[in-house]
């Protein structure tokens, strides 16, 4: 390592000084650009608006329009260039609705243009602009330090890792391992190796995630977020409540970097994919204890087509991030279960599984339960192992320290589901056994971007691909073979319990995934049906038959092996009808990925989507969040609403935050409805906290809105905000200290272990 | 071998035997008399009662054969009615014709129609529009030779075939072919087979170019029988007004469909032989090369069918039927390989000297085929030049080097001498293309490593994404080569491989690395294009980006070849034998499956002689005097100023012929139905004297006439001095050769042999 730094010091400081060259400009002001003012757009005469030309240099550039007076209708306000070259100027413009006072977009420009304008439509309303201005902001040096950062650290670590491949330390199965993965990455992430993105189901509601985690951390009126401003017009939402965000970070930390909208999330699956990759490989080098098993595991998994799936029919971010740790539970309870209990390792072994749970939870709370009822079950079918002390103590301490580390996540919104009635109970469905899956499915070998869920024509990929079904059918043949034989095998196989196990496991778990299980019969069954009900989809357990099938095919990778012994004593043949299996199964995986991959590119139109609000606020799919009783269609941007007799004033709204002026001028108690839900957690209060009789009501106004009381002859600013409740501060509290204490712990332990190895 | 000994095998003898009888029994039929069956009668159709199908003459009785379809007509429309001939009871496939469109300005149709069984009911339909006057009159059926000329051709070539066979099966039993021969022989029909697969069906596969391509077929078949050798100007394109495509899309190649169509062929299986012909000759040549460079045949046969069965020539050769751009992929390898071997091989070795030969060849016919390829082929092989700059002044190579650029502009002097002339004094609409941007048209980087390709469509990828996008890129399977030489490489593996075939896979890789860069979208064409006036025009001209994808195959084959090479060398024969069932699997899951989703999804049609194309359709309309609204032509007469009259009129092609009178006291003119390309001339026929040629209304030719001039004006096409020299010089080049060849052979007394074993390098 040294001796690379050594040989590269040149190059290395070269990338320093370009990156010190760079920093200074990522603190650059803004600068303006052009500005305009008291525009008047007529409906009937002038409903265009053009400004006048001005020039751009490549950076990033923002338009913001302020003061807008608009009572019904929208305005529709974009920048434009006459002439430029392809993509070197990418923006979508944004629509301003009507009681919308501001809007800001970005404008990404990437070569030097000196016939930009910004032009407003008007739509069937007259309005009125106040300011009109366009700023260059120092996004596009931020952006391009950040690149060449990654760029620099990248080709340091290759360089590092060539001159280790050249000198010998590198070993070749480590050279293998690392080519294999990158070449899984890159074909799993084959489609969105563009400028564009590829539509999928669910994705607008996660962008709106990301946008909406963004807005809410940039008002810096809430941390951790609950209720994400942005959404439904600026009325907020409570999704972050009830999705956990921590992995949303990533998208939300590149966005603040400068990137739009699509390339935030076009890097966080590469991040997502890369990380799927290295978990895994670790995972189930884990249990194996061998490179080549658990890198076959690793691309089966990569791979797999309800992986891809996943990222690109779908969009399902919370199921892929959960499936990017389910094989670190894999290794942990494989860990616990197999490894010596005597050894100083044993008690590392919970780790995997308090990370994965941990992640898992907070990424996808459905797959989060599917994990625990098998961890459960695993723990009944082997109760004695589970019920060893040791083990029992180490399982019993990852259940305590994951409780502990996610209070702040659970525990928050087990009190927002006690306290109020969501559409979420009158969206789920007691009839799920009609989605499953259908026998046949089973075999399909080729994966296409389809949507139907019903039935197998044009049906969703919900098969195990054709690597793993070769797998499976060869597994189960020989130990039907040997169950009907009854016969012990001349050598015993030490992977046969192992390899039994899994495919009792992928079997099971693809069973439940069909129409065959009862699962309508099952969701009859009281306290199971909440389970059973959350599903949603019978297919949704594929993840498991996905998981189990890769380390399944890690394992079946030394088995094989193993099994390969009784078939011929010749060497020679040995290997290469063993090799030349692997071989094939992995050139099946691989092209069959290629196939799915390549159709979904195929098969998916183009969206350049580089400002965020183009894409609304709208996009919560079934609503599931709302206030029960709310009329989703309802929404749109909207003053506060006063009874009669109270009367506002200076009314400004930040995020999930309000301050105005009220003044009720009767004798009674008036209400005044806000353009928030009325989620709980929201707290009024007088001008810079002062107590007073203000109080929301547990009656929501007009679409769920939060409804304040202000008594009788109130007169005074009102700020309300959302503070959460202190059951919330108390969870997050202690989730916090959990994480100081094992970062203590472990701190401690790694001097401890320093000063008696003397390292 | 002496052909007496041939004779001595009884099956090859009754080959013979049998193929001298059927064609004297084809040539008797030829000599024979034509019938002329003529039918008189008129038809009237009411102005604005459209029909689609009223028939004119039914019941027609005619015995198999090809006949000449004369049908007499009057209309004041152009290609609104439809002539046609229709029977229900001959077997499918046994009525071929596509039937005439009719025109204002012609009085009678001639089209042609191939009866493969007598019939007695045999109808004559007009579709008719409902616009305009329409009344036709008599009709005229005229046999032909056609159907004995094709049947010979099919006789010979079958012929041809089985004796090849049976010579080789004879010289496999006499003197032995080694196995691994034998699996080439096989390997290589496979892939030609593979390859023609979609050529193999019923009708011909639509693709953005293919009209084109056919009428360019159609044009040379009329340019050899209006005179013209070598063909300049399509005659019949555009209305019969000429268009000078050959001038600048040269034609070599396309005699050889051209040739059919005279025997008789429609135009569709002229076509489809002609890409099955291309198909064999790539698979050849690239064997050839392939096979020469890695001097191994199971690597040649390997990268044969990695270049033939290519995704991008596939996409070219039958999704978009780039006829020329498809014809140019065969030479390609030729040059690589002549280049190669200049730089590679000892300047004092005994055949350096002979290098120049495919470098000359492989130039020649890309000039010919496809000039864009050769531009891009140009600059490529400055490229590699300037790698081995060194290597260049030892003179040897520069001889060499030189000798092969010389004997290809040679071998195309008597094309590019024509183009040249044109390209720089005739103001044609290509010189006004330059605003023209591509990058847009680029790719995306998936795009390049597709392996499950489908048909999609013809969409700008800018526009559009990859959704639905046409089979552009290289392929997986070629990108996996070149991933796995790079890695190789990043490994240090190529420090210790000090081999010719290392520095080869070096080149290669970094040349096909950029040459799939320059292919991509993220390509700054944009920018280059803004830089100046002649980058523009460069630019301009590439139109797509990805035809750098083309040499890009080429030189990932290379790539994989040298992988191969290397695998072999060092005795891994794991990994040889794992790239081998991955290139496999790779061609069928790539370059078949593409093939089997064309032959399945992509729609068909059958074009059988050029009357059912129609004559207007000029592609891009490049080479079209800038300023022509060639919208406007049809059909038609000639017209005259005031005081001109014209008594009578014959035209046959570019070839006039008017008597006329100028009665005036001024200079009157008269204005062809002709396109003004520089190189026609006017002549008096009576005193011999050359009248004045000009530029006329819309371009026409406008021929002046002298005040009171009476008599005959003779109007025609004459190629100037200067092209006709360019044509010496290259007759003169392949006499020489050939004169060369045949003194070298017998001063070596060297017979041809065909039984000399001789091991590939």
């Amino acid at each position: 390592m040294r001796k690379a730094i050594k040989k590269y010091r040149i190059w290395i400081l070269i990338e320093l000084a370009l990156l010190l060259l760079l920093l200074p400009s990522c603190f650059q002001k803004e600068l303006l650009v052009y500005s305009d003012s008291q525009i008047v757009l007529n409906a009937e005469e002038e409903s265009m608006y053009e400004g006048l030309s001005f020039s751009v240099t490549p950076g990033v550039y923002q338009v913001r329009v302020n003061g807008v007076s608009l009572e019904e209708g929208h305005i529709y306000v974009t920048a434009t260039s006459d002439k430029h070259g392809f993509r070197t100027f990418r923006c979508n413009g944004a629509t301003v609705f009507s009681q919308q006072e501001s809007l800001d977009f970005e404008i990404y420009v990437l070569e030097s243009l000196d016939n930009v304008h910004v032009t407003c439509s008007a739509f069937g309303t007259q309005a009125c602009i106040k300011d009109l201005e366009v700023y260059r902001i120092n996004w596009g040096s931020r952006i391009l330090t950040f690149l060449l950062a990654v760029g620099s650290l990248l080709l340091d670590m290759l360089l590092v890792f060539r001159e280790g491949i050249v000198t010998g330390r590198v070993s070749k199965d480590r050279q293998v391992v690392f080519w294999a993965l990158l070449s899984s990455v890159l074909v799993a992430y084959f489609p969105y190796m563009t400028d564009y993105f590829s539509d999928a189901a669910d994705i607008a509601f996660q962008w709106l995630r990301i946008e909406g985690l963004k807005e809410t951390l940039l008002h810096g009126n809430q941390f951790p977020v609950r209720v994400q401003s942005y959404w439904l017009y600026d009325h907020g939402y409570a999704v972050s409540a009830f999705n956990g965000d921590l992995l949303l970070w990533i998208p939300v930390l590149f966005r603040l970097i400068g990137f739009s909208l699509m390339n935030a999330y076009k890097l966080f699956v590469l991040v997502i994919t890369i990380m799927t990759a290295l978990i895994s490989y670790y995972s189930f080098k884990k249990c194996t204890k061998e490179s080549y098993s658990a890198l076959f595991g690793s691309v089966l998994y990569m791979l797999a087509p309800y992986r891809i799936y996943n990222f690109y029919n779908r969009g399902a971010m919370g199921e892929y991030l959960a499936m990017t740790f389910f094989p670190l539970i894999i290794c942990g309870m494989y860990r616990l279960f197999t490894e010596d209990m005597e050894s100083d390792k044993y008690k590392t072994a919970k780790w995997p599984l308090i990370i994965g749970l941990s992640c898992i939870l907070q990424s996808h709370i459905l797959s989060c339960e599917m994990i625990i009822v098998c961890i459960l079950f695993v723990c009944i079918l082997f109760y004695k192992r589970t019920f060893r002390r040791k083990t029992f103590l180490q399982l019993a301490q990852a259940a305590i320290l994951c409780l502990l580390l996610n209070m702040g996540f659970w525990l928050p919104l087990l009190q927002m589901m006690a306290g109020d009635q969501y559409l979420l109970s009158s969206i789920i469905s007691k009839n799920i056994q009609y989605m499953g899956t259908w026998f046949a499915e089973l075999f399909q070998l080729y994966s296409n971007k389809d949507t139907a869920q019903n039935g197998m024509y044009h049906a969703e990929p919900f098969h195990m691909g054709i690597a793993s079904l070769i797998i499976l059918v060869v597994s189960v043949g020989i130990l039907f073979h040997r169950y009907v034989r009854k016969k012990k095998p001349v050598v015993v196989n030490p992977y046969d319990k192992t390899m039994l196990f899994w495919t009792t496991m992928i079997i099971f778990t693809w069973l439940l995934s069909t129409r065959y299980f009862p699962w309508d019969l099952v969701a009859e069954i009281p306290v199971v049906s909440i389970l059973t009900t959350s599903i949603q989809f019978p297919t949704q357990l594929f993840t498991l038959v996905t998981v189990f099938s890769a380390i399944g095919g890690a394992f079946f990778f030394l088995w094989f092996a193993e099994e390969f012994t009784g078939f011929t004593q010749d060497k020679t043949k040995m290997q290469y009808g063993k090799n030349g299996f692997v071989f094939l199964l992995l050139i099946l995986a691989f092209f069959s990925a290629v196939y799915h991959v390549n159709d979904i590119s195929f098969q998916s139109k183009p969206i350049w989507l580089y400002n965020g609000e183009n894409m609304g606020s709208i996009s919560f799919v079934n609503g599931e969040y709302l206030l029960e009783g709310t009329e989703i269609t309802d929404y749109s941007y909207h003053h506060p609403v006063a009874e009669d007799g109270l009367e506002w004033a200076d009314y400004e709204k930040e995020g999930t935050s309000v301050r105005m002026y009220v003044q009720n001028s009767t004798e009674e108690e008036k209400y005044l409805e806000l353009p928030l839900i009325g989620y709980m957690g929201y707290v009024v209060e007088g001008d810079n906290g002062r107590e007073t009789d203000l109080r929301i009501t547990e009656e929501r106004g007009q679409h769920g809105d939060l409804r304040i009381a202000v008594p009788a002859s109130y007169a005074g600013y009102i700020e309300v905000n959302y503070r959460g409740l202190k059951i919330f501060h108390v969870a997050e509290l202690v989730s916090a200290l959990t994480v100081l204490g094992i970062a203590v712990l472990w701190i401690s332990r790694r001097i401890k272990w320093k000063t008696k190895t003397g390292q | 071998m002496k052909l007496r000994n041939l004779f001595e095998n009884k099956t090859i003898f009754l080959t013979v035997a049998c193929t001298f009888l059927l064609s004297l029994f084809c040539v008797v039929k030829i000599c024979m008399p034509n019938q002329e069956y003529k039918y008189e009668g008129q038809t009237v159709f009411e102005e604005g009662t459209a029909c689609t199908e009223a028939i004119i003459y039914e019941y027609i009785s005619l015995p198999a054969g090809v006949y000449d379809v004369v049908l007499e007509y009057q209309t004041d429309t152009n290609m609104k009615n439809l002539c046609t001939v229709a029977d229900e009871t001959v077997f499918s496939g046994g009525l071929l014709t596509n039937g005439e469109h009719l025109y204002q300005n012609l009085n009678h149709t001639d089209y042609r129609l191939w009866l493969l069984e007598g019939t007695e009911q045999l109808k004559l339909c007009i579709a008719y529009g409902g616009e305009g006057s329409l009344l036709t009159g008599n009709l005229t059926l005229r046999e032909t030779d056609a159907l004995w000329t094709i049947l010979l051709t099919i006789i010979w070539s079958v012929a041809f075939c089985v004796i090849c066979i049976l010579l080789f099966v004879r010289h496999d039993r006499t003197v032995g072919v080694e196995p691994d021969q034998k699996t080439v022989i096989v390997g290589l029909a496979v892939i030609v087979l593979t390859a023609s697969l979609p050529f193999l069906q019923d009708g011909i596969m639509g693709g953005a170019d293919l009209v084109y391509h056919l009428m360019r077929i159609e044009g040379v078949k009329d340019g050899i029988l209006s005179g013209q050798f070598p063909l300049r100007i399509e005659p019949e394109w555009l209305f019969g007004h000429g268009y000078a495509n050959s001038i600048f899309y040269c034609n070599t190649l396309l005699y050889i469909p051209a040739i059919l169509r005279l025997l008789g062929f429609t135009v569709e299986t002229a076509y489809k032989v002609y890409c099955i012909l291309i198909n064999v000759a790539t698979v050849w040549i690239g064997y050839f090369c392939f096979s020469r460079i890695f001097r191994d045949r199971m690597i040649g046969l390997l990268c044969t069918a990695l270049h033939t069965l290519s995704v991008f020539r596939i996409y070219n050769f039958v999704v978009k039927a780039a006829l020329g751009e498809g014809s140019a992929f065969t030479f390609m390898p030729l040059i690589l390989y002549g280049l190669y071997r200049v730089f590679s091989e000892e300047v004092k070795g005994k055949n350096y000297q002979k290098a120049w030969i495919p470098i000359a060849i492989g130039y020649a016919g890309l000039m010919q085929t496809h000039v864009l390829s050769c531009e891009i082929s140009a600059f490529l092989t400055i490229i590699v030049c300037g790698v081995f700059i060194k290597k260049i002044f030892v003179k040897e190579t520069f001889l060499v080097l030189a000798k092969g650029a010389l004997a290809a502009v040679t071998m195309s002097c008597w094309y590019l001498i024509p183009f040249l002339d044109y390209f720089i004094n005739e103001d044609i609409h290509m010189h006004y293309v330059s605003a023209r941007t591509i990058q847009d048209r680029g790719l995306y980087l998936p795009v390049l490593f597709f392996n499950w390709w489908k048909l999609g469509n013809n969409a700008v990828m800018g526009d559009s994404g990859m959704a639905e996008s046409h089979a552009m890129g290289i392929g997986m399977i070629l990108g996996i080569g070149f991933a796995v030489f790079c890695v190789l490489w990043f490994s240090g593996k190529w420090q210790k491989e000090k081999s010719r075939i290392t520095a080869l896979g070096k080149v290669s890789c970094i040349l096909g690395g950029l040459l799939m860069l320059m292919s991509l979208n993220l390509f700054p064409w944009d920018r280059i294009q803004n830089i100046h006036e002649i980058a523009k025009t460069l630019v301009s001209s590439i139109q797509f980006p990805y035809r750098f994808l083309g040499w890009g195959t080429i030189f990932l084959v290379i790539v994989w070849g040298c992988l191969l090479s290397y695998f072999q060398k060092n005795e891994k024969k794991w990994h040889y034998y794992l790239s081998i069932v991955c290139i496999l699997a790779g061609l069928v899951t790539s370059g078949l499956y593409l093939t089997d989703y064309i032959c399945r999804d992509k729609t068909y049609m059958h074009i059988y002689n050029e009357e059912g194309m129609g004559f207007g359709y000029i592609s891009g309309a490049e080479y079209i005097i800038e300023g022509t609204d060639y919208e406007r032509l049809a059909f038609a007469f000639p017209v005259t100023s005031n005081d001109v009259e014209i008594s009578e009129y014959r035209k046959e092609y570019l070839h006039m012929w008017l008597s006329c009178t100028n009665r005036g006291n001024t200079e009157g003119c008269v204005e062809l139905p002709l396109l003004h390309y520089t190189g026609y001339r006017a002549y008096d026929t009576s005193s011999g004297e050359e009248l004045e040629v000009m530029c006329g209304t819309n371009n026409v030719v406008r021929v002046l006439l002298p005040a009171g001039f009476e008599g005959e004006v003779e109007v025609k096409f004459v190629s100037p001095i200067h092209w006709r020299i360019g044509e010496g010089v290259t007759y003169l080049w392949y006499f020489s050769m050939a004169v060369l060849f045949v003194l070298k052979h017998q001063s070596c007394g060297k017979g041809f042999k065909i039984n000399s074993r001789k091991r590939v390098g």
